[in-house]
């Protein structure tokens, strides 16, 4: 069963008065447990296609489907219980709140999902950061933490809710390449072990080579898929 | 998601935590708008206070009954003018269960002549049996002794001063008798008064009321009865009850409604001022949270990655200066009241002041007036105008696009 379709979607931008076509009717269809790549230069469109996927925006025209349920119909309310219950979001720049240690950031991410006794919570947290190997940094607040470090945090509290769905936009772009390789090989196996389907939007080949699935982007559109 | 209070309340504090010196900064114009305001009222409330009780302790009682024909102007005291208390004033006063004690007075103009100095001085003669129980004698201040003899006066402090006469001194007083015969008496200065009140204590000289009886004949005339209330709140009352058998009663607020206005007047300039101060606050607040919600576009964009809603955003924002401003607001709470508690009963000396303003009825020593009322006050404002400062600030934050903010610089 897909857990994401996007059927012809088009989506512009007014920049200044000139509007912008970012995507020009875009059809893919993502089933659950895919490791999916959307690959391509910048400017192709790819974080567009992720914002829509991770419902931080709606399309100008065609639909977006999220567990059968098209976005357009949805308020702003619902669609934002939508994102803390079903989607866990990897950034670039990792985005983590400053003024809050490493558990704190991660146990956001359950307080914002929704009621959860706080032992349970506790555990749950712990569990995630030892996951990522981040077990004895709980109490570090993220300036205590290099970039990679920083970029496990931001996976645990993705993955601590148990999403869907984990959006990862370019998460290997501001780090080295051996902490890229190893956000890489961590990831893989969370998708292995968890049945989260990961999406991610990246130029960087080592990524790529991960997927099992890749979606060529150019110019807003589709240029090609291969699947592995 | 709901607005969950106990997570946007922590995410708050952290938030003001973050950049403590700013936060600081901005607070100390809250506390110190917020401590101007109450130590501003509890000035002016002391000033009034400070008025009132000169009047009531040394001039007037409660009340003061002058007869009708007598004038009010609190300058000229002709003995003429002086009336009987007669017998239906002292039923009325006696009938009056408000009424705690009263005690008749002759003021008259006189000249004290002292070595080659003379001075118009006005002549007080008071009857030592009611005179205690109306005025709180015990308070004043008195060097030497009160006159016990027919030959002895007390002078006022300031008069005293002036002449640089002390107790033991020799004075003559010339005075027109009711009569309106001249007459001139010699006195041993018995002491020197001080009731604290320029009124009283600038140009005076005490006598009993026998003693007067040498000098101005008056017979059972008076000029003024003053009369003590149990609380002041009857004054009002009481005044429209006991002006009777051809006596006008007042009371010690309407003597000095002149300066009582004047202080509002000072009030209102106080006012401004905290106005244009907690203007100053706001600003400061204000430029705090849009400097938040600027500084922190990406970290907005991330919370509403993750589920926060539009209106959890706002409350945090909101939160951010409410909590700025009540926690300055305490602050200066704290630092005005304080101030006003200890000078509320340590009082300031301010008879440099008073003492050059003439015969105004004022008491040297000014106490600040504590209340709750400016204090609570003082705290909402500083909230309120937080709360309204942070309100744009918040709705900007509230209203950013995610998908643009997680990707801010």
């Amino acid at each position: 069963m897909p857990i994401c379709e996007l059927r012809g979607v088009h989506k512009s931008y007014m920049m200044g008065e000139v509007k912008v076509p970012a995507l020009k009717g875009v059809d893919v269809t993502i089933d659950a447990g895919e490791f999916t790549v959307f690959s391509g230069p910048s400017g192709s469109g790819k974080s567009t296609l992720l914002n829509l996927i991770g419902l931080l925006d709606v399309p100008s025209q065609g639909q977006v489907l999220v567990e059968g349920r098209d976005v357009a119909k949805l308020g702003e309310r619902a669609l934002g219980e939508l994102r803390a219950e079903k989607i866990g979001f990897i950034f670039q720049s990792f985005n983590l709140i400053p003024v809050l240690t490493a558990f704190e950031n991660v146990e956001l991410a359950l307080r914002l999902a929704g009621d959860m006794p706080l032992a349970q919570r506790k555990e749950k947290v712990e569990a995630a950061l030892v996951e990522v190997g981040l077990g004895d940094f709980m109490t570090r607040r993220p300036s205590q933490l290099s970039g990679g470090q920083q970029q496990r945090v931001a996976i645990a509290r993705a993955l601590v809710k148990e999403p869907a769905l984990v959006i990862a936009d370019e998460p290997t772009a501001n780090l080295d390449s051996k902490n890229s390789g190893a956000i890489l090989e961590m990831m893989t196996r969370l998708n292995r072990e968890h049945t989260a389907t990961f999406l991610f939007s990246t130029h960087d080949p080592m990524v790529v080579e991960q997927a099992r699935r890749v979606v060529y982007m150019l110019d807003g559109e589709v240029l090609r898929e291969e699947s592995r | 998601m709901r607005v969950s209070w106990p997570l946007i309340t922590g995410l708050a504090v952290r938030n003001l935590t973050r950049n403590l010196r700013r936060t600081l900064i901005t607070s100390g114009a809250v506390i110190s708008g917020v401590a101007v305001l109450i130590i501003g009222y509890g000035l002016m409330d002391g000033l009034d206070e400070n008025v009132i009780r000169a009047q009531e302790d040394a001039v007037a009682g409660h009340v003061i009954l002058r007869p009708a024909a007598y004038p009010d102007d609190g300058i000229s005291h002709p003995i003429a003018a002086a009336e009987p208390v007669g017998d239906a004033l002292e039923a009325a006063l006696s009938a009056d269960s408000r009424v705690v004690a009263w005690a008749p007075r002759l003021w008259f103009q006189s000249r004290l002549i002292h070595g080659a100095d003379a001075v118009r001085v006005k002549g007080i003669a008071y009857d030592p049996a009611s005179e205690d129980a109306v005025f709180p004698r015990g308070d004043w201040e008195l060097d030497g002794a009160w006159p016990t003899g027919p030959g002895e006066v007390a002078l006022g402090s300031g008069l005293a001063r002036m002449l640089s006469v002390e107790p033991g001194a020799s004075v003559v007083l010339e005075a027109r008798t009711r009569p309106g015969a001249l007459n001139a008496l010699p006195f041993t200065v018995s002491g020197v008064v001080s009731a604290h009140s320029p009124a009283v204590d600038a140009l005076s000289v005490w006598m009993p009321l026998e003693t007067a009886e040498t000098l101005v004949l008056p017979g059972d005339a008076r000029s003024h009865v003053a009369v003590r209330l149990k609380r002041r709140s009857q004054a009002d009352d009481a005044a429209a009850d006991l002006g009777v058998g051809g006596w006008t009663a007042h009371t010690a607020v309407e003597e000095v409604a002149g300066l009582l206005a004047l202080n509002a007047f000072r009030r209102q300039a106080v006012s401004l001022i905290v106005f244009i101060l907690m203007a100053i606050a706001a600003t400061g607040i204000a430029n705090t949270v849009i400097m938040a919600a600027y500084e922190r576009v990406r970290e907005v964009g991330t919370l509403r990655a993750m589920g926060m809603s539009q209106a959890a955003v706002r409350a945090l924002f909101i939160i951010e200066g409410a909590m700025l401003g009540l926690f300055a607001g305490l602050l200066g709470a704290a630092l005005g009241a304080g101030t006003v508690a200890w000078f509320s009963t340590n009082g300031i000396d301010i008879g440099w002041v008073v003492n050059s303003l003439g015969e105004v009825s004022m008491s040297t020593l000014l106490y600040m007036h504590f209340s709750w009322r400016p204090v609570l006050g003082a705290i909402g404002f500083g909230l309120v105008i937080s709360l309204l400062a942070s309100l744009w600030p918040a709705q900007h934050a509230a209203s950013l696009n995610p998908a643009d903010a997680v990707r801010a610089d």
